[in-house]
């Protein structure tokens, strides 16, 4: 075959151009850090890492929420434990009422200890979180979702439980509604409200009456609180889940589109290397001709 | 019987043979660089006899004729790679401008659906605020404002690559043109019986560029003329006279077909740019659109039925979300023209407490907002067999796909090309080493007859001083 410079040239400049495209490619890698920078360098690792992208950012999106829905239930927790705590207050309170060495004088300090009482779960049971109503269901009254009308009490909100999800399969209640906690029978308010009349006349069977329907409601507030108490472990186990998940994911993008940057740098060095052998054999090829040894 | 003026004038044609003949080493030598050229030579044959006393002898040398070096079955073969070659560049620069559009990451389609169905997720914890559900419209519009972007990118590359179809015919309709005057032009220059090289070396050029606009087929007749056909026969050029393609545009996108005479050959050519062009505009372009809008009208009536079915914060039902896909113009078909006309619905827009978080009219109730949030996790395209997010993936994998083949099979198309110029040039190229050792040929040649005619001057003058005494 006869070669001539045309094919020289030719055959020069589609070395190099390959070699260039190897060098580019070794450089872009190294620049980003990824071995997928368009769609044709893989398709198949860049439609998985696409549908990845779409669970790590619904995972995040997640894990953001339930770091607030866990904080809820805490404070909600913290709620109900110093419900309880007014509970045994005005249990103690009623205890001593029955002792049987009361005055007249100390039956009224008693009584009025047991309103203090009574103000205490009134304003647990307006608690807000954020701004909202922890005990009003999801109904948002423009008033407080309990309004004490002494004798009695209005309830503003609802008995509707309110749900959200800690991951795409599990979902929890995150609230405890007022209906269920002081509503239903006995309730709190009129407990409290009995109590304080039992002592003020002095009548101990009244009292004991009352006494038990302070242990009643302590062990509803209790079991309730096991409940939202179980609600925050699960939102952390599934936190944690959620987070150990995304790492995988992150692991698996990361497989499936970063550049291995020791194989990236070998390349760039192989490529680099040829591209100057290419060079300069072309610089001393073309400098070679008949014409520069006829004189 | 031989004389000593029979011998000047042998001397005289040698060198006039072998000027020529350096001629044509010079003129090889200035056109190494001129595409499409084919080297030449001097053919060189002995003059006619003359009757001596020993017998007969040559009268010197004379250039019979000057030959072009070519391959006209390897021209054939650079041609027809051309227009594969061709074909497969111009699919490959639209579909490498296509795949850009459609990056993961950040700000890509990807993103927006996620972050669109995660407002609704964040909005369940506390649907009554008005941030978030300022921020679900917010994410709604960016998704709508997105799938707008790469329906409006699409629609772009659609109507450039068929204006491309259009310069390429016209270009066409010009290279035809030339390649009738130039058989003219040959079967005149060649009545003599020369050969006209470099009018056939600029009409091969010429064939070659038509073959990277379309799909040309040529012979050769015997007055030297170039018959051109394109699209599997349809003539192009018949002798010294071209039959010009003319670019229609059809229906109300002004989709230029391509005719030849009555004949619409637009789906029959199968090579050059307008063929690429061609399939990139009526079947890659069409189907990623495709793809785009189903996957936007999906989202659109699963939200909207779902929207529907939940209350806003006013107790009223919910409205649709986004404005339902307008019936397309024929001919498309729906819901050609979804991505392009997505847009969430200006009510909710100009008040945010019309997004229906809620079913039963309470401000707290989250429950619709979680039922939104979850259509994400629903396998509501393909059949039921695909999530929005795996939809669109499908989509980056097939786009993905198509410009990692055609990238293939452009370097696989460009090596057999450039393979089959080689080869070519190996036959016509210029070689400077063998034009020097015909330079030092000729010019020795040349010498020689000079040298000869200066001896046949003296001997001639020798006689002449004998018998001048």
């Amino acid at each position: 075959m006869r070669i001539t410079p045309s094919i020289q040239s030719r055959n020069f400049l589609e070395d190099l151009s390959r070699t260039k495209a190897r060098l580019d490619k070794a450089q872009d890698e190294l620049s980003s850090g990824r071995r997928v920078n368009v769609l044709s360098d893989d398709p198949y690792a860049a439609g998985q890492a696409s549908e990845i992208e779409a669970v790590s950012s619904e995972n995040e999106e997640f894990i953001a929420n339930n770091d607030q829905l866990i904080s809820k239930l805490g404070f909600l927790d913290s709620t109900l434990q110093r419900l309880v705590l007014s509970l045994e207050n005005a249990q103690t309170l009623a205890a001593q009422a029955l002792s049987g060495t009361t005055t007249a004088e100390s039956r009224a300090a008693l009584a009025e200890g047991v309103t203090g009482v009574r103000k205490q779960v009134l304003s647990l049971a307006n608690a807000q979180y954020n701004g909202v109503f922890l005990f009003s269901g999801t109904r948002r009254p423009a008033a407080d979702a309990f309004i004490d009308n002494a004798p009695g009490f209005t309830y503003g909100g609802n008995d509707e439980a309110i749900y959200q999800k800690l991951d795409r399969s599990t979902t929890i209640q995150t609230n405890v509604t007022g209906q269920d906690l002081f509503g239903d029978p006995p309730a709190v308010l009129d407990v409290l409200e009995a109590l304080e009349t039992a002592i003020d006349n002095n009548d101990p069977t009244a009292i004991r009456a009352e006494v038990a329907n302070l242990e009643t409601l302590a062990n509803r507030v209790n079991s309730l609180g096991a409940i939202v108490g179980a609600r925050i472990q699960l939102g952390e186990q599934t936190q944690s889940r959620l987070r150990d998940h995304n790492l995988g994911l992150k692991k698996e993008t990361s497989r499936l589109t970063d550049a291995n940057l020791v194989e990236s740098i070998s390349d760039f060095n192989l490529a680099d290397q040829a591209v100057k052998v290419s060079l300069s054999s072309q610089a001393r090829i073309a400098q070679l001709s008949l014409l520069d040894y006829l004189r | 019987m031989g004389s000593l003026f029979a011998s000047l004038d042998v001397g005289r044609k040698s060198l006039q043979a072998h000027q020529l003949a350096l001629q044509v080493t010079s003129n090889n030598m200035s056109n190494i660089n001129t595409p499409g050229y084919s080297r030449q030579h001097a053919v060189f044959q002995t003059d006619f006899s003359v009757q001596t006393a020993a017998g007969l002898i040559g009268s010197g040398v004379t250039v019979k004729n000057i030959e072009s070096a070519r391959d006209r079955f390897i021209e054939l073969r650079v041609v027809e790679e051309t227009h594969h070659t061709s074909e497969q560049e111009a699919m490959f620069n639209a579909l490498d401008q296509i795949q850009r559009m459609l990056p993961s990451g950040t700000g890509g389609l990807q993103d927006g659906i996620s972050r669109f169905f995660n407002s609704f997720s964040t909005l369940a914890n506390n649907p009554e605020s008005s941030a978030l559900r300022n921020a679900v419209l917010s994410a709604a519009q960016n998704l709508a404002t997105s799938f707008n972007g790469a329906a409006r990118q699409l629609d772009e590359i659609q109507s450039s690559v068929n204006r491309s179809i259009e310069d390429a015919v016209n270009k066409v309709n010009i290279l035809a043109g030339i390649v009738a005057t130039l058989n003219q032009e040959i079967i005149v220059a060649e009545g003599g019986g020369t050969e006209a090289s470099g009018l056939r070396d600029q009409r091969q050029e010429y064939i070659k560029e038509l073959s990277s606009l379309v799909d040309v087929h040529y012979y050769e007749a015997q007055d030297g003329a170039f018959y051109v056909s394109v699209a599997g026969g349809h003539s192009l050029v018949s002798g010294n006279t071209s039959q010009p393609l003319s670019a229609v545009p059809v229906g109300i996108q002004g989709h230029f077909e391509v005719w030849s005479g009555a004949n619409n050959i637009t789906n029959l050519i199968s090579g050059g740019e307008v063929a690429g062009f061609v399939e990139i505009r009526d079947q890659n372009i069409p189907t990623y659109l495709g793809d785009l809008d189903t996957l936007t009208n999906t989202i659109i009536n699963q939200v909207n039925t779902q929207h529907g079915l939940g209350t806003d914060l006013l107790g009223n039902a919910g409205v649709d979300f986004f404005n339902p896909t307008p019936a397309p113009a024929l001919p498309q078909v729906f819901p050609a023209g979804a991505a392009r006309n997505f847009s969430v619905n200006a009510a909710l827009v100009a008040d945010a407490r019309l997004v229906a978080a809620g079913q039963s009219g309470e401000a707290g109730d989250n429950a619709n907002a979680l039922v939104l949030a979850g259509l994400a996790a629903l396998k509501t395209l393909n059949g039921g067999t695909e999530t929005f997010a795996e939809g669109f993936a499908s989509l980056q994998f097939r786009v993905g796909t198509d410009t990692q083949v055609a990238k293939r099979r452009l370097d696989a198309q460009s090596a057999v090309l450039t393979q089959l110029q080689n080869q070519r040039d190996s036959v016509s190229g210029v070689s400077l080493d063998e034009e020097a050792l015909d330079l030092i040929r000729f010019q020795r040649a040349y010498q020689a007859a000079t040298k000869f005619i200066s001896t046949v001057d003296q001997l001639t003058g020798d006689i002449i001083a004998a018998f001048g005494r």
